[in-house]
């Protein structure tokens, strides 16, 4: 079943196919990332296809349930990012997130603060002369999050302006819209319109030495705040051959396709396993008790209700136009 | 430019290339025509088969697949009423009523010209003005998206006739699904009572087949007769249709620009152009099988692929769901989209730009030879049909989240299909609303938080 290389190190497991479960529509970040990855295995690894399946659906929530529905044989494995874990925490399902098993992370994207190159704002401290527009993916989401503690760290507030994706947030900022996109600094990779502000990373990264890090601005609690991906599995799945999966993804991740992959997308290497993930997973859970509490709504946030009455009042007229036939 | 064009052109023309370019357009006319199986999805399921091919070779590949499918959704909209992607289904309302009057064959050659004239404007400007059209997209506001949406839902209603408070109650019922779903303003789950599968609110595709192909069949049944459509003539030139070249050239414009514009796409493109040649058109046969309507709806659905592709090509932004993924692809091949891909590898984007625009002929020779065979559809038995159609929409609607809960849905759009009918609500202005409302809805609340 396995490549020679690894088949004097332990028993591969899956006679058919191991079968890699992404929670969202091809294309997407983890999606690409998770290709990349099958297509490591399959070629250096593993001498069963891996297949990518596309769970889409209830932010995550689907393929959450639909991994745990399945045998828990260890052929099934679920590629996940932070963001996944905020949602699914947010929609108050924590008790759905203890029944995984966090098997490795292993990319490490570090937030950043992009601005239009023409913006007024020239460092992290012109944040604050004014309340300024932040563009981003859907609020709740860990580029949200990262937002708010911006904002908490700097003594700040300034408005969110969410998009359906965070592309068309750069988009926005691109266009003048908005000031401020939070994302990571891949983003701005073909990007003439835009540069990065700050970064979260502990030292300034290789590929853009130029630009600052929070940490350098003696905002240290920013320091680290990253956008991760990788991969969890029922907890019910035997011991040993989790040992197994933990063992052959620490190799995929010293692959150097995957860190030539990684370095074509400005994201930083990494491998964390075992106690030290568990308890990376746990504080964000934590974290997003807090940093979620409800934001003050305006008239058109209720825009579904008046779309419902609108249609009551449509009805009616209907209703009597036929009667009047 | 020209360097770039000839290194381009030497990809699309090596025999992997020709061949690329071929396989693409019957693997995308295929995938299209099948409800449920989107362009982005028949692209997916391509990009793991790509990993051994030269990176030039795959996009050519890709981009085949991705323009085709957006024709060969016209095909089971026409014949079965069952439109293969979302982007065919205005095309669903004047084509099915052709095919009922035994004018199918004139709908899909009307369907085929179109797509091929449209498709080929929409590769013209991607290759002569993708750079400047960029910047439009980068300019178009929250305002302007507002604007846009409005004046496609205002079309419907003020076009409507005497029937404009059924269309106006379809329009809002159609905006109210669109509101289903967690909101991206507030992270609160609306109208979903408790259902995990609503959390991403309704999709099109279920609403579309229930609503449009189920609807028919159910309200068969109901009448206890099987008259699903009839065989039509296999004797039209597709090359016929050019003489509505000036209305092909404008529903072309419209579906290129808003191509353009990320969010909007091939839906909302064929929407706005069909209501535009509805507003011009002076015969009054509109939602009674005027071939107008399909000419208008394929033509702008088709050039939109060569207008999503700019801001894809250009800024690294996808337009549609399909430059998703081909933005997804492009990062596994080890490209980075935008600017720096013109200059680093010049010869992918202008074999992307070449196969777009060669892949609208080879459309035009394959849909030819295949109208032929769909036109047969209609002469298997009809009851045979009827389960055919049934199994389609099941079919379609599972396999867009490998889910049941879809299936259900598309059932219940059925059923709602019927109540509408027995109304005189029009089931397109319902698709309308839930395509623009959501659009409309995220870009007046931008608008309240920026001004």
């Amino acid at each position: 079943m396995l490549s020679p290389a690894l088949l004097t190190a332990e028993q591969f497991y899956c006679n058919k196919s191991l079968k890699i479960i992404v929670y969202i529509k091809p294309g997407g970040l983890i999606d690409v990332s998770a290709r990349k990855i099958a297509k490591i295995l399959e070629d250096e690894y593993l001498d069963v296809p891996v297949v990518i399946e596309n769970y889409p659906g209830a932010v995550g929530l689907k393929s959450l349930h639909y991994h745990l529905r399945q045998k828990p044989d260890g052929c099934q494995l679920m590629a996940i990012t932070n963001s996944f874990i905020s949602q699914i925490a947010g929609l108050g399902e924590k008790e759905l997130l203890n029944k995984l098993h966090y098997l490795a992370m292993f990319a490490r994207d570090y937030e950043a603060l992009i601005i239009n190159k023409n913006s007024e704002v020239k460092s992290v401290q012109d944040l604050k002369l004014k309340e300024l527009i932040w563009s981003g993916p859907a609020a709740g989401g860990t580029d949200h999050l990262f937002a708010k503690k911006v904002w908490q760290a700097l003594g700040t507030t300034a408005k969110w302006l969410p998009y359906s994706s965070g592309k068309q947030g750069m988009l926005a900022v691109a266009g003048g819209y908005a000031d401020v996109y939070v994302g990571n600094p891949g983003d701005v990779l073909g990007f003439q319109q835009l540069k990065i502000l700050n970064v979260a990373a502990e030292k300034r990264l290789k590929e853009f030495p130029d630009v600052r890090t929070f940490k350098e601005e003696g905002l240290n609690s920013l320091t680290g705040e990253v956008l991760w991906r990788g991969f969890a599995i029922n907890k019910k799945v035997p011991k040993e051959k989790i040992k197994v999966l933990e063992k052959l993804l620490a190799r995929v991740a010293k692959h150097p396709d995957w860190l030539n992959y990684l370095k074509t997308m400005s994201v930083e290497p990494a491998l964390i396993t075992g106690s030290s993930l568990q308890d990376m997973i746990d504080r964000q859970i934590q974290e997003e008790g807090k940093l979620n509490t409800t934001e003050q709504y305006s008239l058109a946030d209720y825009w579904h209700y008046f779309v419902l009455f609108a249609l009551i009042l449509s009805l009616l007229k209907l209703l009597l136009k036929r009667g009047a036939r | 430019m020209i360097l770039n064009f000839l290194q381009g052109l030497e990809q699309v023309a090596s025999l992997y290339g020709v061949l690329a370019i071929i396989s693409g357009v019957i693997i995308g006319i295929f995938a299209g025509a099948i409800p449920g199986i989107s362009p982005s999805m028949a692209v997916a399921l391509l990009v793991p088969f790509s990993f051994g091919m030269d990176p030039a070779v795959a996009f050519i590949l890709f981009v085949a697949v991705y323009q085709a499918a957006n024709y060969g959704g016209s095909v089971t909209a026409i014949t079965i009423n069952a439109p293969g992607t979302a982007s065919a289904v205005v095309t669903a309302i004047e084509g099915y009523e052709m095919q009922k009057k035994g004018r199918g064959a004139e709908a899909l050659a009307a369907a085929l010209c179109s797509s091929v004239v449209g498709g080929i404007i929409g590769a013209l400007v991607l290759m002569l003005f993708a750079i400047p059209s960029a910047s439009f997209a980068v300019k178009f506001g929250p305002l302007h998206y507002f604007l846009l949406t409005t004046f496609g839902i205002l079309t419907v209603i003020v076009f409507a006739g005497n029937k404009k408070t059924e269309a106006t109650s379809a329009v809002l019922l159609g905006m109210l699904f669109a509101t289903v779903g967690m909101d991206n303003f507030t992270g609160v789950p609306r109208f979903t009572f408790g259902i995990d599968d609503l959390l991403d609110g309704i999709d099109l595709i279920p609403a579309m087949i229930g609503l449009f192909a189920l609807a028919e069949v159910f309200d068969m049944l109901k009448r206890g007769r099987i008259d699903l459509p009839q065989a039509s003539a296999t004797t039209v030139r597709i090359l016929d249709y050019l003489k509505y070249k000036g209305l092909q050239l404008k529903s072309a414009i419209i579906g290129t620009i808003i191509g353009v514009l990320p969010g909007a796409g091939a839906t909302v493109a064929s929407f706005i152009s069909y209501n535009e040649a509805k507003r011009k058109n002076k015969n009054g046969n509109f939602s009674s099988g005027e071939v107008e309507g399909i000419i208008a709806s394929e033509a702008a659905n088709s050039a939109s692929v060569g207008g999503a592709l700019i801001p894809l090509m250009a800024l690294g932004i996808p337009g549609s769901a399909t430059d998703a993924v081909l933005l997804g692809a492009l990062t596994l091949h080890g490209l980075v989209a935008g600017p720096a891909l013109f200059s680093k590898s010049p010869e992918i984007v202008y074999s992307i730009f070449i196969s777009v625009l060669l892949a609208n002929f080879v459309i035009l020779f394959v849909g030819k030879a295949l109208n032929k065979l769909w036109v047969k559809i209609t002469g298997i038995n009809q009851k045979v049909l009827a389960v055919l159609i049934i199994f389609l929409c099941i079919f379609g609607s599972y396999s867009l989240h490998n889910s049941g809960f879809d299936v259900y849905l598309c059932f219940a759009f059925g059923l709602l299909g019927i109540i509408l009918k027995k109304y005189d609500l029009p089931a397109a202005a319902l698709i309308l609303g839930l395509v623009l409302g959501g659009i409309m809805e995220a870009n007046f609340r931008r608008m309240i938080i920026l001004y």
